[in-house]
């Protein structure tokens, strides 16, 4: 179906109702709805179509100028938008699905109770918006701290960037009710296996997990208002690598294709390969570093220590190509800032050749480990059904039978040239993702293989175009396989050469929804490592707001508990 | 007299110093520079001795009583006392009618102070990691029995100085060689080591029952839990694999020590080949051993 088809489709089922709809860029339809039309709309998408949904993006429009590039067809919006941003995998096409709200009352349907997997995007959009989602099932704060002030929604353009509200220690998470007859048995608010903030309260009934509660964001740093009030658009892109610790370059390249997207230009070919084996590096080096992870959580530190021993050579190299090991600081809109020389392509090439021989006899190792096997097989399960329900992705979505990959479903970068193979297992279980990602490693060493040979096909030095001015009112949509799944930036621009509205979706953000299904009727023992699984990545999911406070009164709690406990011992 | 108290302080120091020193021999050689392609401790095998010390010195916390204080030094004192009851140079120090017996109940003490110390504390992890404990010690305590206990219908003896001086005079016979396959097994999980360090877990129940102890409390119960170490694999080795018998006590013991290291080194490389069981594996695993330890007594019963 081609972005044609489908808007010709949307016309003849709901001739009349449609307000706006065009496509964009190739390949992104946006279409305006009133906001009672939503739900119909959505599972129209969903259930009909097969769509997927990939996040809400509310916007405060109050103060723009200029129309919206997708809603051009209704004039200058000065209310709220809300998008929710769907995709036809199979067709490579993006849907974004807009309703205008009210600007004094601004309200929407809830599309939750049929895509379970946008329960927390809504519930962010009125935590940050101010938007009250209707209908919603589980309606409890998602992402402010527990003390913020209620009716202050830190993304509108009211509010400032730097607003601290008073702190107030009172104030307690709103947490679920266990269930009748079991205890709870709290993981968190630091969470000591990953060493990240998350906030797990298990309920378990002997060693038996009965279901969940999850309570996170206990490190907000205020990005997405830091980038569209703060920044130009090109010193986004070194914050947007800050996202996350570990796949850094994907969110700057996911939010330099959505500007270039927006703008409609194109970086040169050659900056486009450079993206391409700059982020197949960081997959290999982030598949390497779970491995390890996944291996200290069931207490195997010999797969810990012999992975990171075969990561280390890559981050080197990582720092050879661009001068830090993980922060690379490569990207700007319209291209990159290093060139990747003949005289590297040697050494690259060398390095990948060690990795590839180590990463082999490791693969070996761990698919013929029946000990691993015993703990892993059939063990974090998650049904094909709920893995398209709650919207997962990358390798927990691929261990699921779920045949997506943004790489080769929505190419960026240079991917509709390196192909990478999709690596689908339909088991389910933990076992399953681990195969995907040991297989992803060797496809990953094979892409840069060919990107570097690209690379000598093509003149050095255009890596850059130059962008100029950027005017108001252009949107773009990008979305990037990262090593965990796809992470996805929308980016709106806006007066004086800044973005409007710039949101960011991790891929844990998607995945962690799926934990309390993943982990019913586990024992304790299981439950790490099922959490460990999708490899997750709290500190990239908590990238919204403007909140430096911290935590909420959890942690202040259990340190006035340590003290009363050190008062007791002396 | 002179010499089973010469004999019993020569077992206890043996225990207090060689248990740490055969793991922390096992940490570095093993673990690190073989599993882990890594340096390891600078100070190789007396790291765990560094340990004490310097938890020795840490604060003392306190959330759980007079129980939790005791636990540790419970748990010292029963392997001590269990140590005086092992053939560590081809003779125990005391030995009367019935000794094994005494000597699995020190074992379990020790066992049970852990359990102690973690319900006298009552937080949600040491409770979770004290169960754990207590349903593997009573699956480990009866499989260990049954095991040894071949030894016994092939002597008609509960002196485990008979069982020694039989199996270095006549052994092994069939049925202690399936006896001796039971008792590995369960030696293996009386390390508490991967796989079988499911009470302790730290990525599950972050230490389990030692979760709340710090300081000089952690430190005994490391070192009491190394000593046992030592003093199980001293068992396992006097009883079933006694040979030389030379009848001299240094050429024996040093005999027996070697052996022991070697135990020592081969539960290390089990440790760093596994990742750990869940409960219900380990469970399993029991189950098995338990019935290996049944075959060998019945085979022992009809041979005899």
């Amino acid at each position: 179906m081609t972005g044609q088809e489908l808007m010709d489709r949307l016309k003849e089922r709901f001739s009349g109702r449609i307000l706006d709809m065009r496509e964009l860029t190739p390949a992104r339809i946006y279409v305006t709805v009133s906001p009672d039309d939503i739900p119909e709309f959505a599972k129209y998408l969903f259930q009909e179509l097969g769509a997927r949904f990939l996040i809400t993006a509310g916007a405060d429009t109050r103060r723009m100028k200029v129309p919206m590039a997708g809603s051009q067809g209704l004039g200058v919006v000065n209310s709220f938008v809300a998008t929710h941003i769907f995709s036809l995998d199979r067709d490579k096409l993006f849907i974004a699905l807009r309703a205008v709200l009210d600007k004094d009352n601004p309200r929407i349907p809830s599309i939750t109770p049929t895509i379970p997997g946008a329960g927390w995007a809504e519930r962010e959009l009125h935590d940050v918006i101010g938007v009250k989602v209707e209908g919603h099932p589980d309606p409890r704060r998602l992402l402010l701290p527990d003390d913020w002030p209620e009716g202050i929604y830190p993304l509108r353009k009211d509010v400032p960037y730097d607003i601290k509200p008073e702190p107030d220690p009172s104030a307690k998470p709103p947490l679920k009710e266990p269930p009748e007859g079991t205890t709870v048995l709290p993981i968190g608010p630091f969470y000591p296996v990953l060493e990240e903030p998350a906030y797990f309260r298990l309920f378990v009934d002997g060693e038996v997990v009965v279901d969940c509660d999850y309570r996170g964001f206990y490190n907000h740093r205020g990005i997405e208002k830091l980038g569209d009030s703060k920044l130009t658009y090109n010193q986004v892109p070194f914050l947007a690598e800050r996202i996350c610790g570990i796949c850094g370059f994907i969110h700057s390249t996911c939010y330099v294709e959505a500007v270039e997207d927006a703008i409609g230009i194109k970086a040169p070919r050659r900056a486009k390969y450079i993206r391409s084996i700059l982020l197949e590096l960081e997959r290999i080096h982030s598949h390497l570093l779970w491995f390890g992870i996944a291996g200290h959580i069931i207490g195997f530190d010999t797969v810990l220590m012999q992975s990171w021993r075969i990561r280390e050579p890559v981050m080197w190299l990582c720092e050879y190509i661009t001068g830090h090991r993980k922060t690379y600081g490569m990207n700007l809109v319209g291209g990159v800032r290093r060139d990747i020389t003949s005289d590297m392509h040697d050494r690259i090439l060398d390095v990948l050749g060690g990795v590839e021989k180590e990463t082999v006899a490791m693969v070996k190792a761990i698919a013929g480990d029946t000990s691993l096997a015993a703990r892993l097989k059939g063990v974090g399960y998650l049904s094909y059904e709920d893995a398209k329900a709650i919207c997962v992705v990358g390798p927990t979505a691929r261990g699921s039978g779920v045949a997506i990959d943004a790489r080769v479903d929505h190419p960026y970068a240079a991917y509709d040239e390196l192909v990478p193979e999709k690596k689908v297992h339909p088991e389910g279980d933990i076992w399953a993702r681990v195969l995907v990602r040991l297989e992803e490693v060797l496809d990953s060493i094979r892409l840069i293989r060919d990107g570097i040979a690209g690379l000598r096909d093509m003149p050095e030095g255009e890596i850059q175009v130059a962008i100029g001015d950027i005017p108001p009112g252009l949107e773009g949509i990008c979305v990037v396989e990262a090593p965990r799944g796809e992470a996805i930036h929308y980016v709106l621009t806006g007066e004086d050469n800044r973005l409007e509205r710039w949101r960011v979706r991790a891929p844990t953000y998607n995945n962690l929804q799926a934990v309390p299904v993943m982990i019913r009727g586990l024992t304790i023992a299981d439950v790490p490592i099922s959490i460990g699984s999708y490899d997750p990545c709290f500190a990239c999911t908590e990238r919204v707001e403007i909140v430096d406070l911290k935590d909420g009164s959890v942690r202040v709690m259990s340190g006035e508990e340590l003290m009363r406990f050190k008062v007791k011992g002396d | 007299m002179g010499y089973g108290i010469g004999l019993g302080a020569l077992n206890v120091i043996l225990a207090l110093v060689l248990g740490p020193l055969f793991e922390g021999f096992t940490r570095k050689y093993i673990k690190a520079n073989i599993a882990h392609s890594r340096v390891g401790p600078l100070v190789g095998p007396l790291q765990p001795f560094y340990d004490i010390f310097k938890l020795l010195g840490k604060e003392d916390l306190e959330i759980g009583g007079v129980l939790q204080k005791i636990a540790p030094m419970l748990c010292m004192a029963s392997v001590l006392t269990a140590a005086l009851l092992v053939p560590i140079g081809g003779r125990p120090p005391l030995e009367f009618w019935g000794d094994f017996i005494v000597l699995a109940y020190f074992l379990g003490l020790a066992s049970i102070s852990v359990i102690l110390g973690a319900i006298a504390t009552g937080t949600s992890y040491s409770v979770a990691g004290g169960t754990r404990e207590m349903m593997l010690f009573l699956l480990l305590d009866l499989a260990m029995i049954v095991s040894f206990l071949t030894a016994m219908v092939n002597t008609h003896s509960l002196r485990i100085s008979d069982w020694v001086t039989w199996e270095g005079t006549y052994g092994p016979n069939f049925s202690m060689i399936a006896a001796m396959i039971a008792a590995l097994m369960v030696l293996i999980a009386q390390f508490g080591k991967i796989p079988f360090d499911i009470p302790e877990a730290e990525q599950e129940v972050m230490g389990g029952p030692f979760v709340e102890m710090s300081g000089p409390k952690l430190a005994l119960f490391k070192w009491a839990l190394w000593a046992k170490q030592f003093v199980v694999a001293s068992l396992f080795i006097g009883v079933f694999i006694p040979w030389p018998l030379t009848g001299w006590l240094w050429l024996n013991l040093i005999v027996n020590l070697v052996k022991v290291l070697i135990l020592f080194v081969i539960i290390g490389l089990i440790e760093v080949l596994m990742p750990r069981l869940r409960i219900d594996q380990a469970i399993k695993f029991y189950a098995v051993t338990f019935i290996i330890g049944i075959i060998a007594i019945v085979m022992a019963y009809f041979a005899a």
